[in-house]
């Protein structure tokens, strides 16, 4: 088991720790005199890269923007006062009464743009990784590329010639 | 590097006193991203005090101005309010989806603050492909909204939740393809590598001009267009014009849960705000940000100027613009929109292998920028110019006008 240290153990009062920087060189510690335990280094040199700590802290953040809101809604449930009735709990349509199934099949107008949407989408989820490395790229990648996205061009206007864009 | 160093000192103070490195890290983050998220939460707090006030100035109203100095603390009145009041359900709502959206909608847009730099090293996480993260939680929403409509029981919900999709579903593509041309342009998708590419060095002094919205304006206006329609702002508020859809998804909803979504509105326009700010008008970049100690806090004041400066502008718009109909909206994104931005990609793919120097490709990019530019401005003219003929036709007497047509055919009109 490790032995806590001290607070303000740094690298250069501990010169067996020395060579263990060396190997953490790729770790972006500005400062040589941080306050940094033996533990630290270590866990850093095993493995746990820049990275990884960036996901794992999109991790923590996304459990902290789930758990901040649910505890805002439970609080507001609990001092709330709750008195349900008949008329309060009704569903509120311009104060008519509700005739009717509310869920209902839908019109289709919203699935094609759906479906336009996804090509796109997917389209440009493509283009992202080109965009990145596009100065690297050789001439046969960028007019690949281009080919890719003029064949897009073709379905939107081939979609706009079917009417798929109007909205009726 | 502040927040690096400040994280690592933390966490390895935590490590010596014998945690296990996993949980002395998630601990430090933990803190982090608290603090990220209160911020975020009450930001909104001054954000909705700005908004009223500001659209109150241009309705020659006051506005808020009882509580607190200058009506400050109107906004944390409401949000007091709103917590004590009853949290209703309505019978047969689909309980699950009802309880569940308003905590995706707020969660969605509260990830969305990871990612922004707010200063030189002062960023949640400089995430390396930062702006496909932006995109991705940004789909968060959208299924929040229909969820909301679905979940209510609400015919005017449920119409609400789908025109939501459809609105923002639209003018996401826009939106990703200005995003696109950054990342062509600049060769990383890490928003730190973006702000950073666009400082001006003038004689070893950092002017911190070099913004990339004066090369590709064109970009940037059409990306304020799409963030207007992605933040629900008035031109394309339509999925809760409160003639037509009473309130529109959340219109079930009261107490915390109501709060949530009109949290998550009014930061999502405040982030999208920040994202336009970093990738077009140089996020905390200004003159002098390369100063050793004052650098990161004038950066820091830099970011927020220009951004609330933004949100300002959207509030501008929300007040003086009239709304328009679900077509218009959509065949404005689908055939304006869409089209120029696949030529612009196009068109810069093209001009960054050309082989000549880079100050001259800059060059043909803002030319294509402005053409970009011209066709909007043409098509909004023209729009606004059949509008203003037809509302004018809408106001005078039919007989009047069958009268005048009989009487002198063709001079009329």
């Amino acid at each position: 088991m490790a032995k806590p240290l001290r607070f303000c153990e740094t690298i250069d009062m501990q010169p067996r720790e020395k060579t263990r920087l060396q190997r953490v060189q790729t770790f972006p510690i500005r400062n040589r005199y941080a306050i940094l335990s033996r533990e630290f280094v270590k866990f850093h040199t095993n493995g746990f890269s820049a990275m990884l700590s960036q996901y794992f802290f999109i991790l923590v953040m996304s459990g902290l923007a789930v758990v901040l809101p649910v505890s805002a809604i439970v609080m507001g449930h609990f001092l709330g006062p709750r008195r349900p009735d008949e008329i309060k709990n009704d569903i509120y349509e311009s104060g008519v009464e509700t005739i009717g199934e509310t869920w209902v099949q839908f019109r289709a107008q919203y699935y094609l743009i759906g479906l336009v949407f996804v090509v796109f989408d997917v389209e440009a989820l493509f283009l992202f990784p080109i965009a990145v490395a596009y100065q690297q790229l050789e001439m046969f990648a960028v007019f690949a590329t281009i080919f890719f996205v003029l064949l897009l061009v073709i379905g939107l206007l081939y979609d706009w010639r079917k009417g798929a864009l109007e909205w009726q | 590097m502040q927040i690096t160093q400040w994280s690592d000192v933390l966490s390895g103070w935590l490590m010596g006193m014998g945690l296990p490195g996993w949980a002395a890290i998630a601990i430090v983050y933990g803190v982090g991203s608290f603090i990220l998220i209160n911020y975020g939460m009450l930001s909104v707090l001054l954000l909705i005090w700005i908004t009223r006030k500001a659209i109150s100035r241009m309705q020659d109203r006051i506005g808020p101005n009882r509580v607190g100095k200058y009506g400050l603390l109107q906004t944390v009145a409401d949000a007091a309010k709103l917590l004590s009041k009853e949290d209703i359900t309505p019978y047969q709502a689909d309980k699950i989806a009802y309880n569940l959206s308003p905590v995706l909608a707020v969660s969605g847009v509260l990830m969305l603050l990871a990612v922004v730099p707010f200063a030189p090293g002062l960023s949640g996480v400089d995430l390396n492909i930062a702006a496909l993260y932006i995109v991705a939680l940004g789909s968060i929403g959208i299924m929040a909204a229909l969820m909301a409509g679905w979940g209510s029981n609400n015919k005017y919900a449920l119409l609400a939740g789908f025109r939501v999709v459809a609105q923002l579903l639209s003018y996401e593509i826009p939106l990703v393809l200005a995003i696109l041309t950054v990342v062509l342009l600049t060769g990383s998708m890490r928003f730190g590598n973006i702000v950073e590419i666009q400082s001006l060095h003038v004689a070893g002094f950092n002017l911190g001009l070099g913004w990339l919205g004066i090369v590709m304006p064109g970009a940037l206006i059409v990306f304020f267009i799409s963030s207007l329609a992605e933040a629900e702002l008035t031109p394309f508020d339509l999925l809760e014009a409160e003639s037509e859809l009473i309130a529109g998804f959340h219109i079930e909803y009261s107490g915390m849960k109501f709060a949530m979504f009109f949290l998550a509105q009014f930061l999502n326009a405040w982030i999208l705000a920040a994202v336009g700010v970093t990738l077009f008008l140089g996020g905390w970049q200004g003159p002098g940000v390369g100063l050793p100690v004052i650098g990161p806090l004038l950066g820091l004041g830099y970011f927020m100027i220009k951004v609330y400066g933004i949100y300002v502008l959207q509030q501008w718009i929300r007040g003086t613009f009239p709304r328009i109909r679900i077509d218009q909206m959509m065949s404005f994104a689908w055939k304006v929109l869409v089209p120029l931005m696949i030529g612009l990609i196009l068109i810069q793919a093209i001009i960054q292998k050309l082989p000549t120097p880079v100050a001259i490709q800059y060059v043909l990019i803002f030319i294509a920028n402005v053409g970009v530019m011209a066709v909007v401005a043409y098509v909004l003219q023209k729009y606004f110019r059949e509008e203003q003929i037809r509302t004018k036709r809408s106001f005078e007497p039919k007989s009047l006008i069958g009268a005048m047509q009989v009487s002198d055919e063709g001079t009329m009109y």
